[in-house]
């Protein structure tokens, strides 16, 4: 069994018992795992400030060697944002979209993209400001990243190009936007196309004013619950924390 | 054949508590039956009394037969600061490394957003509301020194500065009967931040 070294972003930590820890890592190279570090007081207590979330670690660790739990042998923080921790704000994004990772990303399947995003929005928020605009845009860069974008480009029933102008249905159910004729066989609700054309444009680009950022906010949150089947629990306090 | 019902009934009562199964469960009940009339009576009060007489106190929220808790009817921690724990349980370890010395405020969880709890799930309003409407020395911001406990300790530091309160945290560092050699950067940091004259 070899030894792994790999660099990690801590996305939660576990409760489990008084002498071990369990913490679900997003590695650089093998993604997502989920792994122990035993207990030896000694050796926990070295571990207990590294292997907490909002830190980068460097990591080495015994691939599947405790009941599929890969087991943790050394590790050091690289970088550390606990600085989030400050601002309640920040520290219910950074709780979002480290939620969101470790619940959609599989497991040991690389996102060198992912990882490198997630490392970059942990050091905007530790050193700077995050709009409600720019956590939209991270939310959504990750999803298409792990494959679960909605549709915003083409109608989800038929399969064509909506214009512009014509993107007003959105279908939560079916994860996308609905032509004209296509509405009337599925669930959905009426959004502006301002918000629906601009959510399915360049979203390095995205425009929005702060009453159509909230109303995407609502959308995404619908999605989620009804296209992902998923509560994130962090989400709500991202959605009504406005700056 | 089975046993009497009302020794059936107890055994069934018994196993539903944690970490008791059938066998420990006839065992108990067999004891009981064995035991003085007034053992038994004084149990079954004093298991009555829990849910009966317990409450939270309408001032620190911990746990107490008598409301205000005697902790804060104490005359003697008028002007003591107030020591804001996470739980009952964390209110104890503190008494008992500083008796007398607090008062408290107990929040009943901590700022968790993976588990949906959020700042008005805890008893942060009523400690804010409380600074307010008294005299307060001091506020000691002792949650654990996690993420979590973090989180909730700068919410509640920010919240109560505009009332021009003292508000301090517990020290973190490498804790007695540590090794250096053990310790993460971080917390070096900050035993060198909190480091101390020694003579
Ligand atoms: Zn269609
Ligand atoms: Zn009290």
């Amino acid at each position: 069994m070899a030894r792994v070294k790999d660099e990690a972003i801590v996305l939660r930590r576990l409760p489990y018992g008084e002498s071990d820890r369990i913490v679900h890592l997003f590695t650089s190279s093998s993604g997502k795992i989920s792994a122990i570090a035993k207990g030896g007081a000694k050796s926990l207590r070295r571990f207990m400030n590294t292997l907490e979330p909002l830190r980068i670690i460097y990591v080495e660790y015994f691939d599947k060697s405790w009941r599929g739990l890969a087991r943790i042998e050394n590790a050091h923080i690289l970088e550390d944002f606990s600085e989030i921790e400050r601002d309640l704000r920040k520290f219910f994004i950074a709780s979002f979209l480290t939620e969101i990772v470790d619940k959609l990303a599989k497991e040991k399947e690389p996102y060198p993209q992912i990882f490198d995003l997630l490392g970059a929005a942990l050091r905007r928020l530790k050193t700077s400001q995050v709009s409600s605009l720019d956590t939209l845009m991270l939310l959504l860069k990750i999803l298409e990243l792990l494959g679960f974008l909605p549709n915003f480009k083409t109608c989800v029933h038929c399969g064509k190009t909506v214009d512009q102008k014509s993107k007003t249905f959105f279908s939560s159910e079916k994860g996308g936007i609905l032509c004209g004729s296509c509405r009337m066989f599925n669930p959905y609700k009426t959004y502006p196309f301002e918000l629906l054309s601009s959510l399915g444009g360049d979203q390095k680009t995205l425009e929005m004013d702060d009453e159509l950022v909230k109303m995407a906010f609502e959308l995404m949150d619908d999605f989620m619950k009804y296209h992902l089947d998923m509560d994130f629990r962090s989400y709500r306090f991202v959605k009504s924390s406005h700056s | 054949m089975g046993y009497p019902e009302p020794i059936e009934r107890l055994i069934q009562n018994l196993t539903k508590l944690p970490g008791i199964g059938r066998k420990t469960a006839t065992r108990l009940t067999f004891f009981l039956l064995n035991s003085k009339e007034t053992y038994v009576k004084e149990l079954s009060q004093s298991m009555i009394d829990i849910k009966e007489r317990i409450r939270l106190c309408s001032i620190c929220f911990n746990i107490t037969d008598v409301d205000p808790c005697t902790i804060c009817t104490d005359p003697k921690r008028d002007n003591s600061p107030i020591c804001v724990v996470e739980e009952p349980s964390h209110l104890m370890v503190m008494e008992q490394a500083y008796p007398g010395v607090f008062k408290y405020h107990v929040l009943h969880g901590v700022i968790n957003p993976l588990e949906g709890i959020g700042p008005e799930n805890l008893k942060i309003r009523e400690l804010i509301e409380r600074v307010k409407s008294s005299k307060v020395s001091e506020v000691l911001l002792a949650t654990n020194l996690n993420m979590e406990g973090n989180a909730t300790a700068y919410h509640i530091a920010n919240e109560l500065k505009p009332l021009g309160v003292k508000v301090t945290r517990i020290a973190s560092g490498i804790p007695a009967g540590g090794d250096i050699v053990y310790a993460d950067p971080q917390t070096i940091r900050s035993s060198v931040e909190n480091r101390r004259d020694i003579v």
